[in-house]
């Protein structure tokens, strides 16, 4: 019988194994949340959202499917918390066809919390769809169709997600007359992107044509590749993966003040939950990689003899 | 007949590339209004081309099927997915509600089976990491630090705990050492990649609008 590390496929198992016992192990465990130490990229996009007033419009761009939602969607969740709290108009799409459904259903999600936190009745309830928030849906194109809102969003999606025409909806309509037509007309736009289309479509096609503030959540795995845009000032916020996220709920759960944002919700808690499993696999891989060496160093001593 | 197959694409991708390239220069309405247009084109173009991509498909599988190739029993399952989805969407009047036999597959089948397909890759990479992240060389060894102090110091806890290792400076010291590695030579390797990529991207849309590069006709 071959010694274990002899035997790749049994090491492979074993690490698989180690992986998954470490990573369901924090998960389940009661460990409570990790000290936090918040990014000036992750401060830097809070700040962005922050500086809104309320009325102002915001667009947010899910651009992300399934397989990034324990990364992103707690960021997108968070904006929206944050964006519904400043009692923003909310306009959202996605360039992501199999994302519209998670986009869905975590704008509905939030709007419902953000009624509970404003519990008014009639003209002044908030959010109302269509004239304070609006999904417009998704659109094939991909970067085209980012080309085609610097031209005009109504024009890009005739009709929005539930059916509706619109160019009809108030939405678009400012409280002192301003009208939104294009992406310029928007003080912050949002991509919550997992790759392409995404952050760099919105900055080659959207930003090269109309000038607009870009902040952006991307999975941590894309994250390094997005600092240069960061670093010159083309992206003004970014949330790098899970861990991005769960800086910007603790900074959104710290700054909770009834007497500003209304009643407040339970906090958000989708990726500081996630921080500890985190941690445990990036310590896992650390520890794999210096077994490794040890064992490459050992048998080349061995090989020397 | 010649002249349609070669000549002809060239001169559409010539008139096409060099007019998009000049409305991008030229301000004015009539410009946008190209702009416009073109991009209106080719969201047309991309929403006929998802209907030929699911014809490829499906002319694909059949074959498999009929020719009894290996694998063809995922072709089977492959049909299964597509006719339930279709049934579904046709059923919910293609509105992903809640409530919905749509809204249900996708909540049951696309969003699960997505997340497990990409959760698969933090396996992979404990144990590629195991194998590859060897000091073999000097360039391996740095590439290895430098992983291992971003691994270290991008999670919560290898921040905290390296406040403990190091009273002195603790975490704000320790996360000067990732931040100097993310924010120096990866935005400057990134930024080196970002602009040779962009050369590249030019000098290969140059040589086919100007039909030096004809690999999209079928030609070597």
């Amino acid at each position: 019988m071959p010694a274990i590390s002899q035997d790749p496929l049994l090491i492979r198992r074993l690490i698989f194994l180690l992986l998954a016992v470490i990573v369901v192990g924090t998960l389940l465990l009661p460990l409570g949340t990790p000290p936090m130490v918040v990014n000036q990229e992750s401060q830097d996009f809070y700040d962005a959202v922050a500086a809104l007033k309320p009325g102002d419009p915001i667009l947010i761009s899910f651009d992300f499917d399934p397989a990034s939602k324990p990364e992103l969607e707690p960021a997108a969740r968070a904006l929206l918390r944050q964006a519904f709290r400043r009692r923003l108009r909310v306009v959202t799409l996605g360039l992501w066809q199999t994302g519209i459904g998670l986009a869905a259903e975590a704008i509905e999600a939030e709007a419902e919390i953000a009624r509970s936190r404003f519990p008014q009745e009639g003209e002044n309830a908030y959010p109302q769809y269509g004239k304070d928030y609006v999904f417009l849906g998704w659109q094939p194109g991909q970067f085209a169709l980012i080309v085609r809102l610097t031209e005009g969003i109504q024009g890009a999606f005739p009709r929005e997600f539930r059916g509706a025409e619109t160019e009809r909806l108030p939405i678009w309509n400012g409280s002192n007359g301003e009208k939104v037509r294009t992406l310029g007309d928007f003080p912050l736009v949002v991509t919550i992107s997992a790759g392409n289309p995404g952050i760099d479509e919105w900055i080659r096609y959207g930003r090269g044509k109309e000038d607009f503030p870009i902040a952006t959540a991307v999975t941590a795995v894309t994250s390094p590749g997005r600092m240069p845009f960061y670093k010159s000032g083309q992206i003004i916020g970014l949330l790098a993966g899970m861990r991005g996220a769960a800086e910007y709920e603790y900074l959104l759960n710290r700054s909770e003040d009834p007497e500003k944002f209304g009643v407040t919700p339970p906090p958000l808690v989708a990726a500081l939950q996630g921080m500890n499993a985190l941690s445990a696999s990036h310590f896992l891989i650390i520890g794999l990689v210096v077994v490794s060496n040890i064992m490459y160093f050992t048998s080349q001593r061995r090989g020397r003899r | 007949m010649n002249f349609l197959r070669q000549q002809f694409p060239l001169l559409i991708a010539l008139v096409t590339g060099l007019v998009m390239i000049a409305q991008y220069y030229i301000a004015g309405e009539y410009s946008r209004d190209l702009g416009g247009k073109a991009a209106d084109a080719y969201i047309i173009i991309q929403g006929i081309v998802i209907y030929l991509g699911i014809f490829s498909l499906l002319h694909s599988h059949i074959g498999k099927v009929t020719r009894l190739e290996a694998g063809w029993g995922y072709s089977i399952f492959m049909f299964l997915g597509i006719v339930l989805m279709l049934v579904a969407g046709f059923w919910s009047g293609g509105r992903l509600d809640e409530g919905t036999p749509y809204k249900w597959l996708y909540d049951n089948t696309i969003v699960p089976l997505s997340a497990t397909l990409f959760s698969i890759l933090a396996f992979f990479i404990a144990s590629a990491a195991f194998r590859a992240f060897r000091a073999r060389s000097v360039d391996a060894t740095l590439l290895l630090t430098a992983a291992v102090i971003i691994m270290f110091c991008r999670v919560p806890w290898g921040e905290y705990l390296a406040g403990l290792i190091s009273e002195e400076g603790g975490p704000a010291a320790t996360r000067a050492i990732a931040r100097w590695i993310l924010e120096v030579p990866n935005v400057a390797a990134t930024r080196g990649i970002i602009l040779g990529v962009a050369l590249g991207i030019v000098a290969t849309s140059m040589k086919i609008i100007f039909g030096i590069e004809r690999g999209y006709l079928g030609e070597d």
